[in-house]
């Protein structure tokens, strides 16, 4: 008996303790089985996430599509567990759209569940309990808010719909933490469906439905046909919450993408592609050159006739050019759909798609004598153009002109670069001319580059009260000035005290006086965004020895950018090459001497380097002056997210070297 | 010259000098210098007709404004509210530039029309806003906006200011009254001494119409921490004696009228079910205290109900149906006030709602001889043999009878069924609220990375924002709160542990202890080591301005917080250079930075201290030097230390 209770009782702790992760693993969490509810209902934490306010135990949509698109019944059962109700209010609300006459909302019921003294309190909503509201401009919705939510709570929602629209895109990722995601679709087998998913671990197929079913690995797909029918699901468990990462540039939710092809542009669309499989770049090039792009390449008199009041007296081929690129970047807005059957159309409306607008700056520098081509290229630097394969996803089309033997690359669509400059995403290697012969460029990560120069310069102003001048001036590089001049526009005053708070970073008892705050180049785009911060200070305090900051411009603001090294998912990217040159020149007065100088640094990440930092400071005794320089150049490559350890204890090194001090007496 | 001739010249030169681009009116050169001086902008025109008629009214606006500089811009987009009380009929607006030649017109279809919907506390609401900016930044530049607006009730009749903020010069403006004479208005104006103004007051058969008219108004510099520039500047507050609202009707004349409205409107709220009442009072069956009842209850109410804003309609200013709390979990002050009030009538005690001003002290003043509709949010009053609670009934962290900062210390008014009573919530001093933080670390020059103990009191307002933080708040999501507000850059907070209590006056305390592993706050030289600790900002108020101070300065509430520094070093170095103490006392305040050091151990004893109160302007100069002094002196320990 003694040792039936002793097994008995090692069963229930094993139980008692496998319980959690027992359901953690389980097939698909159900919150109808009384046990399961109760233990969620229990839980005080997420034992992966315990930062997060709640998270989905379940998010399941399922789809049956009939002959027409809008012959569909969804149904959707999502259940959320809350842990701080008022820190997940927005979980509470649903919100649906007020459907047409066709789209009927066939069931709806929301259900709060909560643990009292150990019973379950449940609170149900159906849909008598949905209140109309207007949110927009013509835009009127059904909203429900969840009833009874406290701290511990289940809220679920079920909800039917028949004759709506399919759903087209699922997240199996959100921003809280998910349990089990799954999206089921139900078609007729003779509609063609395109399908594209994009998940961390990738699927186990499934032909057999009840296998599928039983299995519990994390990332399963099931393909099922039936008689007229075919059923695909994809199921996804214990999901991450998206979080963004730093010098993450691509970071897409988990998700499917289904697609069905509709109609004969859709069709063309697909044999058109893949057609391109097969063909080679030079027969791309041929068909591009003789039929879509051609007009960029043909004579026209009326864009002879358009020329003159652009140009206007100018005879310099580089200025020529210029004009062209303002009047077509400054003339036309760039939207993503606008038929325009000739140029003519296109100037008189005024906008234009992206590919038309470089295609008639591209027949504007000919018409204009000047040498220019279409250049066609990538913009993810995860999928550059490869010599061997066409590709049509994820390119653009840019302009090249060549003056005097040199290349200049722009594209007017994109309106806060001057003429000469590509998005930084552009330059990703393998590029393609479009013109008569074809040929290839490259375009290559180290042409996008962002040169920032800062100089400040302390020299003394008043050697009586021992005060001095302070001159702060930085010059962004072009690819910062764009966010700078937004920034500036958007709040000069914010903008202007933000860099008085810099000075003030030289001394902890800085006073500062006769602020002012100059800018250049604010709307010239030809030129770098400069700023000129100036100021009287003075160091306002007895103390015999001066501890001051000479690192005014600090890298990433004095703060490692890699503090966080634990499960890092995404690669590190740096957006694009960076240059940035520090210059720190003190003349001292009769009043103070020398005592330290920050000592030299030179640090550099991999061989060959990607990263460098080097610093140096000396003391000019003839000029009495001091002088501290810093270089920090980056490379854009792509680091695998185990990196990040790595370049933690880089940043951890460039940010002591930068925390050092100049020490001052005074006589 | 023939006739002809003369008629068709006089004609072409009508026809010329008619059309707009000839306008000369709002030209600007022709704004008076006296009116440029300090002025970032100069309204040229401020037109507001107010027409009364049964119970509703239109306002008919007209408002000029010159820009001259970017600090001028936002005065002159346009955003106004409506709702299902109020409604556009006409508005549209006109870009002038400097010579007065219109460059832009627009009409209402070119506004935007934006609903708040999306807050996330926020569930039915009917606000909408009317919005336009000409993003014009060509300097100087002229907009006027046009519109008529109509609302269903004189419950709504505004407030009008001659001069809408400091920096902003007024060359005109207008307010003219239109009401019939069985429903006259009553108005009051507020710091009319100092300015030009004229009043007319017309008799018609039917109506009446007072008209107030302002020009040549300077610029002025709003002094930071003097009166809110709206209680310096001349102000018209209008009322009615008879309001409606609906279908309820009241006056207005008196308080305690103003108070049996809103008493009326939400009479009959407080009703609980048979067995919601069982419920509640089973929560209190064995409990006689009534104070006790009102701590369990309002306990109750904390954890089983949340905030969440329904304003739709009449909803705006009446209370949801206290049943209706009771199943859904959830409601607005007015409605978790009514909620709290049923309850607690439930177990025989009797309570009123109270209608407050919450927010700045300064800003919104409760006038006690003018009564006019100058709340924005609902308290409970609950009045005991000994005592009175109050209760904020939308947190859910306060202890019982423990106002939050935003309605402390100011006049209220109580809602009765005798009618409104004035009454003042209770103050807290700095023996109520304060911070005392002890900080001590042991440095380590070996290593890169320090260890920072943190034991810190926190007390009544002081408390809020980390009792909301912890209650509302997974830990790790705690924590990062925590963290992002440490004044420390490259850091990981290693722990942190709360503890609760009450004292007296029901205020809140917490006791805190935190851990901090923090890098980079050494560097090494050859002959030194240089410790550079940063310290916790304390907020202490900036009155600084950019002109002679005139007016005096408010603290409407003090500060006291103490930071106590204990830093311990080895043997192997010689500290050098230890800051000098610095000693302030002023009537508003006082400043005390004590560094010494004993052993091996330097402590650094730093006390702010506010002290409530009006100060004179001729004070000003102390307080810049005392403020000046603190906050360049409290930015970060600075110490060196030789090596042996």
């Amino acid at each position: 008996m003694k040792k039936n209770n002793f097994n008995a009782a090692i069963l229930f702790a094993i139980l008692f303790f496998l319980c959690p992760f027992i359901s953690m693993g389980q097939i698909k969490p159900d919150l109808d089985n009384q046990t399961t509810l109760i233990h969620y209902l229990s839980m005080k934490e997420h034992p992966e996430h315990p930062e997060a306010s709640a998270f989905y135990i379940h998010d399941i949509v399922e789809q049956n599509i009939g002959i027409y698109f809008y012959d569909t019944e969804l149904n959707i059962d999502v259940a959320l567990k809350v842990f701080k109700a008022n820190d997940a209010q927005e979980y509470a609300k649903l919100i649906l759209p007020k459907f047409s006459n066709r789209t009927r909302l066939v069931n709806l019921k929301v259900t709060t569940y909560n643990l009292e003294n150990g019973v379950v309190q449940t609170k149900e909503l159906n849909k008598k309990a949905l209140q109309d509201a207007e949110i927009g401009k013509n835009q009127s919705v059904q909203l429900l808010n969840a009833a009874n939510l406290k701290d511990g709570s289940i809220i679920r929602f079920q909800i039917v719909i028949k004759d709506a629209q399919y759903i087209q895109d699922f997240n199996f990722q959100k921003e809280l933490p998910v349990e089990y995601a799954s999206f089921e679709l139900t078609a007729l087998k003779k509609k063609k469906i395109d399908i594209k998913t994009s998940v961390k671990m990738p699927f186990k197929e499934f032909r057999d439905i009840d296998a599928f079913n039983q299995s519990s690995l994390p990332s399963i797909a099931l393909i099922y046909p039936q008689n007229r029918h075919i059923t695909y699901k994809w199921v996804r468990r214990n999901i991450s919450p998206f979080i963004k990462e730093a010098f993450a540039s691509e970071q897409p939710l988990e998700h499917v993408k289904v697609n069905f092809t509709v109609n004969e542009v859709e069709e063309f669309k697909k044999v058109y592609e893949s057609s391109l499989k097969n063909a080679t770049w030079d027969e791309y090039n041929k068909r591009l050159y003789d039929t879509a792009f051609s007009y960029a390449f043909a004579k026209s008199d009326f864009l002879y006739q358009h020329l003159p009041p652009i140009i206007g007296q100018d005879t310099d081929s580089f200025q020529i050019a210029k004009h062209l690129f303002k009047y077509v970047q400054d003339s036309f807005a760039t939207v993503p759909q606008h038929w325009a059957n000739n140029f003519q159309d296109l100037i008189k409306n005024k906008k234009a798609t992206a590919p038309d607008l470089n295609l008639l700056l591209c027949a504007l520098f000919r018409h204009a004598g000047l040498s220019s081509d279409l250049v066609y290229v990538s913009t993810n630097r995860k999928s550059p153009l490869s010599p061997d394969t066409v590709q049509k996803k994820d390119t653009e089309i840019a302009v090249r002109v060549v003056i005097n033997n040199v290349s200049y690359l722009c594209n007017p669509a994109v309106k806060d670069l001057p003429f000469g400059y590509l998005p930084y995403r552009y330059y990703n290697g393998y590029a393609r001319l479009i013109n008569k012969t074809g040929g290839a460029i490259m375009l290559s990560p180290e042409l996008a580059k962002n040169r920032s120069e800062v100089e400040v310069n302390i020299s003394p102003a008043d050697t009586v009260n021992n005060k001095f001048k302070i001159s702060f001036r930085k010059s962004f590089g072009i690819y910062y000035s764009i966010g700078e001049r937004a920034e500036y526009k958007k709040d000069a005053l914010s903008y202007k005290d933000f860099y008085k708070k810099i000075l003030a970073r030289f001394y902890p008892n800085l006073e500062i006086s006769n602020y002012t705050l100059k800018v250049d180049h604010l709307d010239n785009m030809d030129q770098s965004f400069t700023i000129t911060a100036e100021a009287e200070i003075e160091m306002g305090d007895n103390a015999p020895m001066l501890f001051l900051d000479p690192f005014l411009q600090k890298i990433y603001n004095g703060e490692n950018p890699f503090q966080k090294i634990n499960n890092r998912s995404t690669e590190v990217e740096m957006d694009f090459c960076l240059n940035l040159n520090y210059i720190f020149r003190f003349k001292l007065n009769d009043a103070l001497t020398v005592e330290e100088l920050p000592s030299k640094s030179s640090l550099q990440y991999s061989n060959p380097a990607t990263i460098q930092y080097t610093q140096n400071a000396h003391y000019n005794a003839p000029t009495n002056t001091v002088e501290i320089r810093y270089n920090y150049d980056i490379v854009p490559v792509a680091y695998l997210p185990e990196e990040v350890k790595d370049l933690n204890a880089f940043y951890t090194a460039l940010m002591k070297a930068t925390n050092q001090k100049l020490l001052l007496n005074k006589k | 010259m023939p006739i002809n001739t003369r008629y068709f010249i006089t004609a072409l030169l009508v026809v010329i000098l008619s059309i707009p681009g000839y306008a000369q009116k709002y030209n600007c050169d022709n704004i008076p210098d006296s009116l440029t001086q300090n002025a970032h902008a100069i309204v040229r025109l401020d037109s507001t007709r107010i027409e009364i008629r049964n119970n509703e009214f239109t306002k008919y606006v007209t408002y000029v404004i010159t820009v001259r500089s970017e600090k001028g811009d936002e005065f002159a987009s346009f955003a106004e509210d409506y709702d299902s009380y109020s409604h556009f009929y006409r508005l549209n607006a006109v870009l002038y530039d400097k010579d007065g030649k219109e460059i832009q017109k627009k009409s209402r279809s070119d506004f935007n029309d934006i609903s708040t919907f999306g807050i996330s506390n926020t569930f039915l609401q009917d606000d909408r806003y009317k919005i336009f900016d000409f993003q014009y930044r060509t300097y100087p530049y002229t907009v006027k906006y046009e519109y008529e607006k109509k609302y269903k009730s004189v419950f709504f009749l505004p407030t009008w200011q001659a001069q809408g903020d400091a920096g902003i010069a007024v060359e005109k403006a207008v307010l003219e009254v239109n009401f019939p004479y069985d429903n006259r208005i009553r108005y009051k104006c507020v710091n009319f001494r100092e300015h030009d103004n004229s009043y007319l007051s017309k008799s018609f058969t039917a109506t009446q119409e007072c008209k107030w008219v302002f020009t040549n108004m300077k610029a002025f510099e709003y002094q930071p921490y003097s009166r809110t520039f709206q209680l310096q500047k001349p102000f018209i507050q209008l009322s009615v004696k008879k309001i409606s609202l609906e279908n309820y009707e009241g006056t207005t004349s008196t308080w305690n009228g103003f108070g049996k409205f809103f008493y009326n409107l939400n009479k009959d709220k407080d009703i609980l079910s048979a067995q919601s009442i069982k419920q509640v009072e089973a929560l209190t069956k064995d409990v006689t205290d009534e104070k006790k009842k009102v701590e369990i209850l309002y306990k109750y109410l904390q954890k089983n109900t949340r905030y969440v804003l329904n304003s739709r309609g009449i909803l705006g200013w009446q209370s949801i149906a206290a049943e209706k709390v009771h199943e859904s979990g959830y409601g607005d002050c007015k409605g978790l006030s009514n909620y709290m009030k049923a309850m607690l009538k439930a177990t025989g005690i009797k309570s009123y709602q109270t209608l407050v001003y919450a927010g700045d002290k300064l800003t919104n003043v409760m006038d006690v001889d003018f009564p006019t509709n100058s709340f924005n949010h609902v308290i409970l009053c609950v009045p005991l043999e000994k005592d009175t609670v109050w209760l904020e009934c939308t947190s859910n962290v306060f202890p019982a009878g423990y106002l939050g900062a935003f309605t402390h210390d100011r006049n209220v008014l109580i809602l009765t069924e005798d009618g409104g009573q004035i009454a003042k919530t209770p103050a807290y001093d700095k023996s109520d609220s304060y911070l005392d933080r002890n900080i001590s670390l042991n440095v380590d020059f070996e290593k890169p990375v320090q260890n920072i103990i943190w034991k810190s009191d926190y007390a009544g307002d002081m408390a809020e924002d980390l009792l909301n933080t912890a209650a509302n708040k997974a830990q790790k999501a705690f924590e990062e709160s925590v963290s992002a507000s440490a004044p420390y850059k490259n850091f990981k907070l290693k722990t942190i542990a709360l503890e609760h209590a009450v004292q007296l006056k029901n205020t809140p305390v917490i006791k805190e202890v935190a851990e901090y592993e923090v890098e980079h706050l050494i560097t090494e030289t050859k002959s030194r080591y240089l410790l550079s600790l940063p310290i916790m900002s304390v907020g202490l108020p900036d009155i600084e301005t950019e002109s002679v101070r005139t007016a005096p300065f408010i603290f409407p509430s003090g500060m006291k917080i103490n930071y106590n520094y204990t830093i311990a070093y080895p043997n192997t170095v010689v500290p050098e250079n230890i800051p000098k103490a610095i000693v302030l006392n002023y009537p508003f305040g006082s400043y005390v930075y004590q560094p010494e050091l004993s052993g091996n151990k330097i402590t650094f004893h730093i006390a702010f201290l506010i002290n409530d109160g009006t100060y004179d302007a001729d004070q000003y100069a102390n307080y810049l030097k005392f403020y000046k002094t603190a906050i360049s002196n409290t930015k970060q320990i600075t110490l060196s230390f030789l090596k042996k």
